[in-house]
């Protein structure tokens, strides 16, 4: 089963544009804001993923809104009832087990592991539910470098460029992130899933490697 | 009939502050002096990351020289139900989490460590600490540690 998973990075909603129109029998997750290209741009959507406390009341009326318009099954780790509650997510469609706790950049078949990122969290998903090809639209890594005092709290950039499509930069230490996280995740799932068929779009700033793995790297969408 | 929180206090460990992440709380030293035990409470709100640390230290000198606890180390030391203990995780939303302290044991001061990990947004939490079986009973809101008490 062919499935597009869409992510909120620069170039995501441009591949999306030009990716989506050549599958539409594949199945579809997206998190955060990538839900609002598809509402805008009249994708049908399959899954909306939310779970971090900010992205779902932000994005939660788009992604209740493609449930409306296109039956979008809404989709979040599973919490305390009260969490959920006052998350805004009573009322979401799927909810998936986190059962591991801290960090941890392996993948298990089967199973969902803690990664603090949702376009991850969407692969998982993706993996779990059968997939045989998977097209990872924006989920390029992030470039800007933010420092932040000993409380935790944002200070300034030392390098600021767009990591999201609407030109937003991320405000922690992404090339940090992006080598911790993101690049051992993706490559455990890679190796993880050696049938599963890998295609990655955009200008990345992670290697991600396999003979499952081909990366779509253009300097425009075209 | 005695009021049973008439020898207890009240310690503010931690103030409802903003959202923390990868970073430690500023907690409150508790002075423990004329008390027996003590209650440390951590509330979590909403969070995305586990807790990446969650302890007592203690010292008999106020500001330092502090050392943990055995015993009250979430992730390490045993909990009520003779488990190993493990520390917040990231769908620990709105729990609570105790430590109950004999304080006849311990050092005269005591310090809570609670690090938010290192997630998207971070976590939410507050604490507070319920010293009891003072010496001595409390007759006003201060000596109870509270800026106004109500009693009915």
């Amino acid at each position: 089963m062919r499935w597009i998973v869409t992510g909120a990075s620069t170039s995501g909603r441009e591949w999306l544009r030009h990716v989506a129109p050549t599958m539409p029998d594949a199945v579809r997750i997206a998190a955060n804001s990538a839900i609002t290209w598809y509402l805008e741009d009249g994708h049908h959507l399959d899954y909306a993923w939310l779970t971090d406390a900010v992205a779902c009341p932000k994005y939660g009326p788009a992604a209740r809104a493609m449930r409306k318009q296109y039956g979008t099954k809404l989709c979040t780790i599973m919490r305390s009832h009260e969490a959920l509650r006052h998350r805004g997510q009573e009322d979401f469609d799927i909810f998936v087990g986190n059962e591991r706790r801290g960090i941890e950049n392996v993948f298990e078949h089967g199973r969902y592991h803690d990664v603090s990122l949702s376009g991850i969290w969407c692969m998982q998903f993706a993996l779990n539910h059968w997939a045989t090809e998977v097209h990872v639209i924006g989920q390029e890594g992030y470039r800007s470098r933010a420092t932040r005092n000993s409380e935790g709290e944002f200070v300034k950039w030392e390098v600021q460029v767009p990591d999201y499509a609407d030109g937003s930069a991320y405000t922690k230490d992404g090339p940090l992130v992006t080598a911790e996280r993101i690049e051992p995740a993706m490559n455990a799932m890679v190796r993880a899933c050696p049938v599963v068929k890998f295609h990655f779009y955009g200008d990345l700033s992670y290697r991600v490697e396999g003979p499952n793995v081909e990366v779509h790297q253009c300097a425009s969408v075209s | 009939m005695s009021n049973p929180f008439q020898n207890m206090k009240l310690v503010n460990l931690i103030p409802p502050v903003a959202i923390k992440d990868n970073a430690s709380w500023t907690t409150t030293e508790v002075d423990t002096k004329g008390y027996d035990y003590a209650l440390f409470i951590v509330n979590l709100g909403a969070t995305d990351i586990a807790i990446a640390a969650l302890k007592l230290q203690e010292s008999n000198t106020s500001g330092s020289g502090f050392a943990d606890v055995t015993g009250a180390i979430y992730g390490t030391s045993t909990n009520l139900a003779g488990s190993t203990s493990t520390l917040p995780a990231a769908t620990d939303d709105d729990k609570v989490f105790a430590i109950l302290v004999d304080l006849r044991k311990r050092s005269r001061y005591l310090d809570l460590v609670a690090t938010a990990g290192n997630g998207t947004n971070g976590t939410f939490a507050s604490g507070i600490c319920v010293l009891a079986r003072g010496h001595n009973g409390f007759t006003t809101a201060a000596e109870f540690g509270c800026s106004q008490v109500l009693v009915v």
